[in-house]
C-alpha cells in the first residue's frame, strides 16, 4: 500500500490537516468536535491493530494505555502551563509505552484468552490506581484541562500513526510481526525473535494510545478514571475487527464509521445503543472478516 | 479471630457465587472454546426473573419461607436456562464454524444488546430496584460470632449444586457426551453424539447456575439493575481463568479463591479501595508462573 | 560402523538424552555431521527423529549431554539464535506463514542478515530503499532457482502441496544456513515427486555447499541420496553407516526394515 513516496504522503496529510485546522473557527464547533473524536479514534484503532491485528496478540487493555497518556499529559499542562502541550503529548506517549513494556512481558508467556484476560487486568489495575491517586484527582479525575487539541493535532498525529504503523509493517523488518501472528514456531526457526516483536508491538501500540489519551484529555477537558474501563477497550477492539484485523485502511474507515454512528443515531436517542449492539452482531454474522475486506484480499481466517 | 471467621464465611459465600458463575464460563469454554461474554447478563436476568416471580410465589408459599425461596430459585433457573439456550441458538449456532474471534465479538455484541435493552425505560429501566426479601435475615451467634444465615444458605446450596454437577458430568450419559464433545467435537459427532443437543444443554445448565448465582448476588446487594452482572461476571471470568479455563474443579476453586481475596482485601481499610486491582494483580502473578491457570493443563505445542 | 567421513565436524551431539516425564525420547545419542555432508536419520514411527531435530534447533534442551555447533555449545540458545548461527529447518507438518505471500514468506527469513531495523523502516531513507531492493533481488533469485518465481504474489498456503514443501525449503535456505534440517520432506508425495525431491536435495547440497540432515520415513529417498545413515529406534541409535551397511544390519532389519523389505 505505502511503499515509495510514503514520506511525501505523510507531509501532504500533515499540510492538509494544518490547512483544515487553520479555517476551523469557521466550522460548526459541534461537528469540529466530532471530527477531532474521529481523529483520536483512528489513532487508537490503528495502534491497537498493530498489537491485535498484525502481531496477533489479543489485547483488551488499550484503554489503560490511553488513561496513562491522558492523565500524564493533563497533569503536565495543569501544573506547568499550556505551552507544554506538545511536550505533554510526547511524555504521555512515553509513559504509556513504559506501561506497554510492562504489559508486553506477560505476553511472552501467555497466549490467546489468557493474554486477553491479563491485558484486561492490566487495564483495570491502571484504572484502579488512578481512581485511588489523590495526585490525579482520585475518582473525580482531572477537570479544567485546557482545550488545546485542534483538528491539526488530532488528524496530524493520526497521519503520523498510520505512516509509522503501515510503514513498519510494510518493510522486511515488519514482516516479522505478521510471521509472529501466523506461526511463532516457524518464525523463530527463521531467525525471528517472537518475544522481541511482541514486546515491540505492545510498546509502539501503547505509545500511540498514550498520545491519543493526551489528545483526548485536551479535547474533552475532563478526565475520569471510569471513562477508561474495559468497555472502552472493547470499543476499540470492535473498530479493529470491523475494519479487518491487520488491515490499516479498513481499520481507519471502521474507526470513522463507528465514531460517527452514535452521532447519526442520535435522533433515535434511547434506542441508539441497542441498534449499535445489534449492528455488531449483524456484522459478525454477515461480514466477519471485516467490513472492507473483499474476497480477493481475503486472509486465511484460521485462528 | 472473630473478624477472621466472619470474613471467612462472608468470603466463602461470595466465592460460592463466583464459583457458580465461573462454572458457566468454563463449561461453555470447554465445549466451544470461546468466552461467553453474555454470561454476566444471564446472571442479571436471573435476578430480574426472581424479582418478578417472587411476588406471585408468595401466594403459594408463606413469605420468606425456605420452600418459597426454593421455588423462586428454581423458576428463575428455568427461565434463564431457556434464555441461555435461546442465545446459543440465535447468536452462536450460526457462527459455529467461524473463527473464534468472530464468536467472541458476537458475544460482546449480545452482552451489550441485553444490557442496553434492559436499561431502556420500557423494559427494566436503569435505576436500582429493591430486591424482594426471599429469606428472613437471621444471624447465628455461635461462640460470640455473628454469622449471617443467608451466607450459610448460599454456601450450602452451592456445595449441593457442585456435587450435583459433578455427578452429572461424571456419571450420566449427558455428562459423558459433554466430556466427549469438549475433548474432540468431530470424533464425538462421529460416535453418534448429538452435538447441538449437548451444546444446548451446556448453555442451559450454565445459565441455570448463573441464575442461581444472580439471585444470591441480588440477596446480598442493595438492589438490582441491568448492569449488576458486569462486576460479578468479570470476577467469575477471572476465577475461571485462574482455575484454568475449561476445567470444572478449577472454576470452583478459582471462584472461592477470588471471593476470599476480595473479602479479605476489602476488609483491610488500606486495601479496600484497591480491591478490584488486587484481584487482577494476583491473577496476573499466577498466570506468569502457571500460564494455563492453577488446574489447567499446559498445552505443549507439537513441533 | 564407520566414523564420520569428512574431516571437520559441523555439528556434534554427545551423549544427548531427553526425558519427558517418565518417557526417555532420546537416549545417550552421539551424532556428528561433517562439513558438506548429507546424512539421513531414519527409524520407525516414534523413534525420536523429530525430537533430535528439536534438540538441535533449540526447541528442546537436552536433559543431559552436550550439543556443539561449529565447536561452540548450543546450550540455552533459543531457536532464533541458532538460526542466526546457521541452523535452518523445515517442519514435518508444513508451517508456512498463512497470511503472507510466497515472496513475503521468503523475505521474512532474510531479515536476520540485515542491519536495517525499526528506525530505517520508519525513516525510509536511501539506504533503506537500497537494502529492500537487495532483499527483493535475493529473494527472487532464490524463488527462480526453485521455479517458484511465477507464484511470488500468491498466498503461500494456496500453492499445491509439493510447491508448499519446496517453498518451505526455500524459506529455510533464505536464512543462509550451514546446516539444513529437513523433516520428512517426502511425506505425502507420490513417486515422481519423490524423485524430483531427491534431485532437489542433491542440487541444494552442491549449489549451496551446505550440510543436510534428512529425517525421512521413506527408505527409497534416504537410501538414494544419503552417503551416511543413522538409525534410531526407541530413542537409541541402533546402527550407523553407508546405505549398504545399514541395509544389512540385522538390528535394523528387525526394528524397521522387517516391516517393509527393501
Amino acid at each position: 500500500m505505502i511503499r515509495h513516496g510514503s514520506r511525501r504522503w505523510l507531509i501532504a496529510a500533515l499540510v492538509a490537516a494544518f490547512a483544515v485546522s487553520w479555517f476551523s473557527t469557521r466550522f460548526n464547533q459541534y461537528y469540529l468536535g466530532i471530527a477531532i473524536d474521529v481523529g483520536i479514534n483512528i489513532i487508537l484503532a490503528v495502534s491497537l491493530n498493530l498489537i491485535n491485528g498484525h502481531t496477533g496478540q489479543f489485547s483488551l487493555g488499550h484503554a489503560g494505555f490511553m488513561a496513562v497518556g491522558g492523565f500524564t499529559a493533563a497533569k503536565l499542562t495543569l501544573l506547568y502551563g499550556e505551552s507544554l502541550y506538545p511536550f505533554s503529548l510526547i511524555v504521555g506517549g512515553i509513559m504509556a509505552a513504559l506501561a506497554g513494556l510492562l504489559v508486553g512481558i506477560p505476553s511472552l508467556r501467555c497466549k490467546g484468552d489468557y493474554l486477553a484476560i491479563v491485558t484486561l487486568g492490566f487495564g483495570e489495575i491502571i484504572r484502579v490506581i488512578f481512581q485511588n491517586s489523590q495526585f490525579f484527582g482520585a475518582a473525580t479525575g482531572l477537570t479544567g484541562i485546557a482545550k488545546l487539541t485542534t483538528f491539526f493535532w488530532a488528524w496530524g498525529i493520526a497521519a503520523v500513526t498510520i505512516y509509522v504503523i503501515a510503514g513498519l509493517v510494510n518493510s522486511t523488518y515488519g514482516r516479522g510481526f505478521l510471521c509472529v501472528h501466523d506461526d511463532e514456531v516457524a518464525a523463530s526457526a527463521m531467525g525471528i525473535n517472537p518475544l522481541r516483536y511482541k514486546v515491540t508491538a505492545f510498546v509502539i501500540g501503547a505509545f500511540f494510545a498514550g498520545i491519543a489519551g493526551a489528545l483526548y484529555a485536551h479535547h474533552k477537558r475532563v478526565l475520569q478514571p471510569d471513562g477508561f474501563n474495559f468497555i472502552k477497550s472493547i470499543d476499540i477492539v470492535v473498530m479493529v475487527i470491523l475494519g479487518g484485523m491487520g488491515r490499516t485502511a479498513g481499520v481507519v474507515v471502521a474507526a470513522i464509521i463507528l465514531t460517527l454512528l452514535p452521532e447519526v443515531l442520535r435522533s433515535f436517542a434511547s434506542y441508539r445503543m441497542i441498534i449499535y449492539s445489534l449492528l455488531i452482531i449483524g456484522l459478525m454474522m454477515g461480514r466477519p472478516q471485516g467490513l472492507f475486506v473483499w474476497p480477493i484480499f481475503k486472509k486465511n481466517a484460521k485462528n | 479471630m472473630e473478624w477472621f471467621v466472619q470474613q471467612l464465611i462472608n468470603g466463602l459465600a461470595l466465592g460460592s457465587i463466583y464459583a457458580l458463575i465461573a462454572l458457566g464460563y468454563t463449561m461453555v469454554y470447554g465445549i466451544l472454546r470461546f468466552i461467553n461474554f453474555a454470561h454476566s447478563d444471564v446472571l442479571m436476568l436471573g435476578a430480574f426473573a426472581a424479582y418478578f416471580v417472587a411476588p406471585p410465589v408468595t401466594h403459594l408459599f408463606p413469605p420468606q419461607s425456605y420452600a418459597g425461596a426454593l421455588a423462586v430459585l428454581l423458576l428463575s433457573a428455568v427461565i434463564c436456562a431457556i434464555i441461555g439456550m435461546l442465545i446459543e441458538f440465535l447468536a452462536y449456532r450460526p457462527l459455529r464454524r467461524r473463527p473464534r474471534l468472530t464468536v467472541l465479538i458476537t458475544a460482546i455484541g449480545v452482552s451489550l444488546f441485553i444490557e442496553y435493552t434492559c436499561q431502556h425505560e420500557k423494559v427494566f429501566g436503569a435505576q436500582l430496584k429493591p430486591f424482594p426479601k426471599l429469606l428472613a435475615e437471621q444471624n447465628f451467634h455461635p461462640a460470640g460470632l455473628s454469622i449471617n444465615g443467608n451466607d450459610v444458605v448460599v454456601v450450602v446450596v452451592t456445595a449441593l449444586l457442585l456435587a450435583g454437577l459433578w455427578y452429572l458430568v461424571q456419571k450420566t450419559r449427558m455428562g459423558l457426551a459433554m466430556r466427549a464433545v469438549s475433548f474432540n467435537e468431530k470424533a464425538a459427532a462421529l460416535m453418534g453424539v448429538n452435538i447441538n443437543r449437548v451444546i444446548s444443554f451446556t448453555f442451559g445448565l450454565g445459565s441455570a447456575l448463573a441464575a442461581v448465582a444472580g439471585v444470591f448476588y441480588a440477596m446480598r446487594a442493595q438492589g438490582i439493575e441491568p448492569l449488576m452482572g458486569i462486576k460479578p461476571g468479570l470476577y467469575a471470568f477471572i476465577a475461571a481463568v485462574l482455575g484454568g479455563i475449561g476445567n470444572l474443579p478449577g472454576a470452583a476453586l478459582g471462584g472461592l479463591a477470588l471471593g476470599l481475596i476480595e473479602t479479605f482485601a476489602g476488609g483491610i481499610p488500606a486495601l479496600s479501595n484497591y480491591r478490584d486491582g488486587i484481584a487482577f494483580a494476583i491473577l496476573i502473578f499466577i498466570l506468569l508462573f502457571k500460564p494455563s491457570g492453577l488446574l489447567g493443563k499446559t498445552q505443549v505445542e507439537k513441533v | 560402523m564407520t566414523s564420520p567421513a569428512s574431516s571437520s565436524s559441523l555439528l556434534q551431539m554427545a551423549n544427548c538424552t531427553i526425558r519427558f516425564g517418565g518417557l526417555t525420547a532420546v537416549s545417550e545419542l552421539n551424532l556428528s555431521i561433517g562439513q558438506r555432508e548429507l546424512v539421513g536419520l531414519i527409524g520407525p514411527n516414534g523413534a525420536g527423529k523429530t525430537t533430535v531435530f528439536n534438540l538441535i534447533t533449540g526447541v528442546y534442551q537436552p536433559t543431559s549431554g552436550q550439543i556443539n555447533f561449529e565447536d561452540k555449545s548450543t546450550a540455552r540458545l533459543n531457536p532464533h539464535q541458532l538460526t542466526r548461527r546457521g541452523i535452518a529447518r523445515t517442519f514435518q507438518n508444513i508451517r508456512l506463514f498463512a497470511s503472507l505471500s510466497v515472496f513475503d514468506n521468503v523475505r521474512a527469513a532474510t531479515q536476520l542478515h540485515r542491519a536495517h531495523g525499526i528506525r530505517d523502516a520508519l525513516w525510509r531513507g536511501r539506504s533503506f530503499h537500497d537494502s529492500e531492493k537487495t532483499v527483493e533481488t535475493e529473494v527472487m533469485e532464490l524463488l527462480e532457482v526453485f521455479q517458484l518465481g511465477k507464484h511470488r504474489d500468491k498466498l503461500a498456503v494456496s500453492l499445491p502441496y509439493g510447491d508448499q514443501r519446496r517453498l518451505e525449503i526455500v524459506r529455510a535456505l533464505a536464512t543462509r544456513p550451514k546446516l539444513l534440517l529437513l523433516d520428512e520432506p517426502a511425506a505425502g508425495m507420490n513417486p515422481t515427486e519423490k524423485v524430483e525431491l531427491m534431485k532437489l536435495i542433491q542440487f541444494i547440497e552442491e549449489k549451496y555447499q551446505i550440510s543436510v540432515l534428512l529425517v525421512e520415513h521413506d527408505m527409497q529417498v534416504v537410501m538414494g541420496i544419503c552417503r551416511r545413515i543413522i538409525v534410531l529406534d526407541y530413542g537409541v541409535k541402533i546402527a550407523e553407516g553407508n546405505p549398504e551397511e545399514v541395509r544389512k544390519n540385522p538390528k535394523v532389519i528387525e526394528a524397521y526394515l522387517g516391516e517393509e523389505p527393501v
